[in-house]
């Protein structure tokens, strides 16, 4: 991958790498017993720190599809107080938690390369219980995009159409196992998307009437694209699992420009990055918001 | 009580071929060349066999001479119109400006009231005479419009034909729009005429009747598709038109192109970094601009509407934002900084003279396959259906740096047409080609070869 370029999957490996350098002998994140990445397992070792991924934002892009990448990563610190100075390390790990990063600014790969341009937090925030300390990382990186383009555009297209095109488009990725998608779903009547993990739904989530030229509108429609994915365990790799199988419908859902003319410009916004508990089944959920302007001649 | 509703705004765009006789007001008779309204507003309907020229019949989106229908199989003659075309045999004319622009009506200058000694100068108007009369100079400021559309590619070619004047053309489905060298005649080639229709059939529509463009914008930026800004001035605005029956009896064509728009990630930049076109180095870009600005002049004799005009020579400006650190090693912020001092580019001396760099930005259905800071020896031609390449021939001007998280530089430049001779032209200074859906769909542009 070249130089400030990363993924979901690689940022967090990268920032785990990164953060486990410290807790040797000596050095500024000792006595840190473990660095995960995802939901911990019932039982830990604490004092420990986990890494959750939050969000990916997509701003508007530049020529060639290139894109900077804002994504945020959730870094908690969790021990267990037993007495005043459990506490103060819970501080003291959050802080150096965040002084490495700040310190590093380009969160290397394997190689020693940068992965990212720039660095930003959250303030710290303290646990009421003094127990655990939770801080969020932003970073930046480049990546370009490449997008198919029909050179017409359709007429005021129901919502059922593009949602169509992009139900098509995602369900073509399950044939392919090394995708790790096994259905895709419209809407979500029922709970048959949960019976076959991982899997995908999307849906219509607003249509706004929202600018205007004369004699033509531009109608906006937004749709929710989720995967979810079976927490089977609190491994790591269930989590770099289910980021993989993300970034394959990222890359599927940038990848239309107006989706066979049903639009005249699609953008991926945002990734979402959560939990949801579904049918006493706990899942990994990723939501891709998609917003595609249409036209509406008068 | 009237309203007008902003959402039923609608506008078209059609130009009539000239150059035109701008005194000849005539309503009857086959005069090609008449103008399309008398300075009363009064449509002129001049006719030659079953063609019709100017008055009434702009917007017809059937196409053909006039009345009849036909297809066209040449340039359009002089006097008659050109839309965009849908198939050999149709035209429309609808293009979506944004923000409801409306017309100007033009003003008067009233000059020198009469030296008299009284204190507020007086206007004694017809009736006086002698020393009563007041000495009233009248002068005319010609009706103007400025519209902004997003860019499809068949609405750009026709509303930027009555910029580019002689510079329009085309070689079946490819398009061009393209500075044209210094021995064009001025006298304008395209006239335009653009319709705001108010109603379906009052007449109360407004017609901004034989007009030519003063200035033409594009601009893009990560935020804002392709984007076209025009500035108009005509001969007549016309207030009373009637839409239902100002296309040859029938009603106004509005149908837009509903071609692709053009944004900028979807664009590939090209920039070369030094004199030759043959080192076209792929960069990112975050923003574009470039503007023109035509001096046109209008010469009225004493009468309330222009009796002549002329389209004077054009300025280009434009700015393009890229990476400060260019990509790869290309076009890194001190090279491009010694690009525009010219020092150590090839040789450790300033130089008296600069040479021009290429600026090329390809929209294309099939991705050029062009890695970040690779080097390409040309762009290619346009090859597929609403593919827009826009190539500027550029003279480095100024380099800003700023930037978000990664620095940038914006440098700002002119573009300037590349003569071999005072009469050959060898790169033009803008150059904008575009693909229509098929061969036989033609404006009728009079000049039917062109090259990439």
């Amino acid at each position: 991958m070249a130089d400030y370029q990363t993924t979901m999957k690689d940022l967090v490996s990268n920032i785990k790498t990164l953060l486990s350098s410290k807790t040797g002998s000596g050095l500024a994140l000792e006595g840190i017993r473990q660095v995960k990445r995802g939901i911990l397992p019932q039982n830990n070792q604490f004092p420990l720190i986990t890494l959750i991924p939050d969000r990916e934002l997509l701003p508007s892009l530049s020529s060639s599809g290139l894109v900077r990448i804002e994504r945020t990563v959730s870094v908690f610190v969790f021990g267990q107080i037993h007495r005043p100075d459990d506490v103060f390390n819970v501080q003291k790990y959050a802080d150096v938690a965040m002084e490495t990063l700040r310190d590093n600014q380009t969160i290397p790969d394997s190689d020693g390369d940068p992965t990212v341009i720039a660095v930003e937090f959250t303030p710290i925030t303290i646990d009421e219980s003094r127990g655990g300390a939770v801080f969020s990382v932003t970073c930046t990186s480049e990546e370009t995009l490449s997008r198919t383009t029909a050179p017409t555009i359709e007429n005021n297209p129901t919502s059922k159409e593009v949602l169509d095109k992009i139900y098509t488009k995602l369900n073509d990725l399950v044939p392919t196992a090394s995708n790790k998608i096994r259905a895709v779903f419209r809407e979500e009547w029922d709970t048959g998307w949960a019976r076959l993990l991982p899997s995908v739904t999307c849906q219509l989530t607003g249509h706004e009437q929202a600018s205007r030229a004369s004699g033509r509108d531009h109608p906006e429609m937004s749709f929710d694209v989720n995967l979810y994915s079976k927490v089977a365990s609190a491994a790591d790799s269930t989590l770099l699992t289910h980021l993989d199988a993300a970034e394959v419908i990222k890359v599927a859902l940038t990848s239309e420009a107006n989706w066979d003319g049903k639009c005249h410009n699609s953008a991926l916004t945002s990734i979402n990055y959560g939990q949801r508990l579904e049918s006493n089944e706990l899942l990994y959920q990723t939501t891709f918001d998609v917003l595609t302007t249409t036209r509406h001649n008068i | 009580m009237a309203i007008h509703s902003l959402w039923d705004d609608q506008y078209a765009i059609s130009i009539r071929r000239g150059p035109l006789d701008w005194s000849d007001q005539s309503t009857t008779g086959s005069a090609t060349d008449a103008v399309s309204h008398t300075d009363a507003g009064v449509p002129t309907q001049n006719t030659s066999s079953n063609a019709e020229y100017g008055g009434d019949w702009h917007f017809k989106a059937a196409r053909g001479g006039g009345g009849a229908s036909g297809t066209l199989t040449a340039a359009v003659a002089k006097g008659q119109t050109i839309g965009m075309p849908t198939s050999n045999a149709a035209v429309i004319f609808g293009i979506p400006f944004t923000g409801n622009p409306d017309f100007g009506a033009g003003v008067e200058i009233i000059e020198a009231p009469l030296a008299d000694g009284m204190t507020v100068g007086r206007v004694q108007g017809a009736a006086g005479s002698g020393a009563d009369a007041s000495n009233i100079f009248r002068g005319g400021i010609t009706p103007t419009f400025s519209g902004e559309f997003l860019v499809n590619s068949q609405a750009l070619m026709q509303a930027g034909a009555i910029f580019f004047q002689e510079g329009a053309g085309e070689n079946a489905a490819h398009k061009q729009l393209k500075t044209v060298a210094t021995t064009s005649s001025s006298d304008p080639l395209y006239v335009g005429s653009i319709l705001r229709k108010m109603s379906a059939s009052a007449a109360d529509s407004r017609l901004l009747s034989d007009c030519v463009a003063s200035s033409f914008s594009l601009s893009a930026d990560r935020s804002t598709p392709l984007t076209c800004s025009m500035d108009f001035t005509g001969r007549l605005l016309a207030t009373n038109i009637n839409a239902s029956t100002c296309a040859d009896t029938g009603a106004a064509d509005f149908t837009l192109d509903g071609g692709r728009n053009y944004t900028l990630q979807d664009c590939k930049v090209l920039i070369s970094q030094g004199p030759g076109s043959t080192d076209l180095k792929h960069v990112p870009v975050d923003a574009f601009s470039l503007s023109g600005s035509a001096e046109t002049g209008y010469t009225f004799y004493n009468q309330p509407t222009p009796q002549s005009v002329l389209t004077g020579p054009q300025s280009w400006e434009g700015s393009i934002t890229i990476p400060y650190s260019g990509r790869g090693t290309a076009l890194t912020g001190d090279v491009v900084q010694k690009l525009l001092a010219q020092i150590g580019a090839s040789s450790s001396t300033p130089s008296g003279t600069t040479d021009p760099i290429q600026i090329h930005l390809l929209w294309a259905a099939a991705a050029p396959g062009i890695a970040d800071g690779s080097t390409v020896s040309a762009s290619t031609a346009v090859a597929a259906a609403r593919d827009l390449h826009i190539r500027l021939n550029c003279v480095l001007t100024d380099v800003s740096v700023g930037g978000d998280s990664e620095a940038t530089q914006t440098l700002s430049f002119r573009c300037l047409n590349h003569m071999a001779t005072n009469t050959t032209l060898t790169t033009a200074a803008v150059s904008i080609d575009t693909k229509n859906d098929a061969a036989a769909n033609l404006f009728g542009f009079a000049s039917q070869a062109v090259a990439y």
